[in-house]
């Protein structure tokens, strides 16, 4: 049940009115209770909308060509057969005459949706294929780890153990794979990454512990800088963890934070 | 494309544009543009109040959506409302570089949304006249003081003490008008889809 504090706290996350240790905390909170993170969702959804009652102005006629040739030089992109709908169209338009100009637009037109269908049915299918190839993989990866911890579960000597499946927070760590062990006696856990990306430059990722007692995450170190792939990792967080709830990974500024302000990227509930 | 369902035409049809600029494929990406560009512009325009720097703005915001389009998450908000709010993000940004929030307040403060179809280029497409048809009637719901935190929170990307100094509210008042205000809308939103 959200509270009316609450409540207040994801209206101005919402809007992005909260401070950096007030944002921060809240987005703890958010990887805590997906209630919450689905009333700001909604929340942000709602005052989106209010751009829709606006008066529609055309935006400048010269913007999309220049961003189109910007964007070329960003990220080159193949865009097979593009020349076809053209030469169609140049073709039709000098044998019918100018008469019958509207008539070729029409049909260059409608040549030009059809190349771009063809295109994107032909990459959609290759794109396709590699993804349910790549889903398979990892579903089994999934489904073997699953076992494992199933088996780890059933023997006496962990049952005193917490674990954590972890879950992506955002799209680009969909693909990780990944499990937290922690050890409430030992106040020491270990963590097993597949298929986690490479940190940006100038970021590390840094480990918390959520523990319900505390007001914010505690820190249980960096990953080591230049890791990424797949490792094993033994973490001790800074100071005493009373009940551990929770496990998440964030993206922080080089050498880490002392609470969480960047993204969290993974989080898992023990 | 407000409070959308996830399996609406319109919106899955963004996605999918949204999916495909992040392979790289810029007809997505004019594709997309050409569909939001009126309706984020005219955002822009009215959170800098100056045609040159709405342009800016834009040209932030859409390089933006190109290089991040991989990190659109589409069951936690529609393709429009990632995009507003990255144009928002980019709007503040230069408003605060600039520091030109005194404008912005006062214009914040002294008026109201407009609701003046005059000047409105896509006054033809059904579907958008009736998004926003339903989004003005959900506004008509709103209380004037919470509708007015709403939009200088929102347009003026002003933080709630400024808004409470600029409105002589108590901070609490002026954060339970935001809180009821987007909650009502929410609400009317829903039942509206």
């Amino acid at each position: 049940m959200i509270d009316e504090t609450q409540q207040d706290q994801a209206a101005l996350y919402a809007l992005g009115q909260l401070s950096g240790d007030e944002a921060a905390a809240f987005r703890a909170a958010m990887s805590r209770e997906r209630e919450l993170q689905r009333l700001v969702d909604e929340m942000q959804e709602s005052a989106a909308a209010i751009v829709h009652a606006l008066p529609s102005v055309q935006a400048p006629p010269d913007l999309l060509p220049r961003l189109l040739a910007q964007l070329e030089g960003e990220r080159p992109a193949p865009r097979r057969g593009a020349w076809i709908p053209w030469a169609i169209a140049a073709s039709i338009a000098v044998l019918a005459g100018a008469e019958f100009m509207h008539f070729t637009d029409e049909v260059a037109r409608l040549s030009s949706q059809n190349s771009e269908l063809q295109t994107q049915k032909a990459f959609a299918e290759t794109e396709q294929q590699r993804l349910l190839a790549q889903a398979t993989k990892w579903e089994a990866e999934r489904d073997a780890m699953e076992r494992q911890l199933s088996d780890l579960r059933k023997r006496d000597a962990l049952s005193e153990l917490k674990i954590a499946a972890l879950k992506a927070q955002v799209k680009a760590y969909a693909n990780v794979v990944a499990v937290s062990v922690w050890d409430e006696e030992k106040q020491q856990g270990l963590v097993r990454f597949k298929n986690l990306p490479q940190a940006a430059s100038g970021k590390d990722y840094q480990m918390w512990v959520i523990d319900p007692a505390q007001k914010a995450p505690i820190s249980a170190g960096l990953l080591p800088a230049g890791e990424g792939g797949a490792m094993n990792l033994t973490y001790r967080p800074g100071q005493k963890v009373g009940t551990a709830n929770a496990f998440a990974i964030s993206v922080e500024k080089k050498g880490g934070s002392p609470t969480p302000q960047g993204q969290i990227v993974l989080v898992g509930e023990f | 494309m407000s409070m959308t369902p996830v399996n609406d035409p319109e919106r899955r049809l963004e996605v999918e544009l949204l999916s495909r600029m992040a392979t790289g494929d810029t007809e997505a990406f004019a594709s997309f543009y050409r569909r939001s560009s009126n309706g984020l512009y005219a955002f822009a325009l009215k959170m800098m109040n100056d045609p040159g720097d709405a342009e800016d703005v834009l040209q932030d915001a859409y390089s933006y959506m190109w290089r991040k389009a991989f990190s659109y998450d589409a069951a936690r908000s529609s393709p429009f409302t990632w995009a507003v709010m990255i144009v928002r993000n980019k709007a503040i940004d230069r408003l605060r570089s600039r520091q030109r929030q005194t404008r912005i307040v006062e214009k914040a403060t002294s008026e109201h949304l407009h609701f003046d179809d005059a000047d409105d280029v896509s006054a033809e497409e059904p579907a958008r006249r009736e998004r926003c048809a339903q989004v003005r009637a959900a506004l008509a719901e709103i209380s004037s003081d919470q509708k007015q935190a709403v939009e200088m929170a929102f347009f003026g990307g002003l933080t709630h003490e400024q808004i409470a100094e600029q409105l002589g509210a108590p901070l609490g008042t002026v954060k339970a008008r935001i809180r009821r205000g987007l909650l009502k809308l929410r609400d009317c939103l829903k039942g509206a889809s």
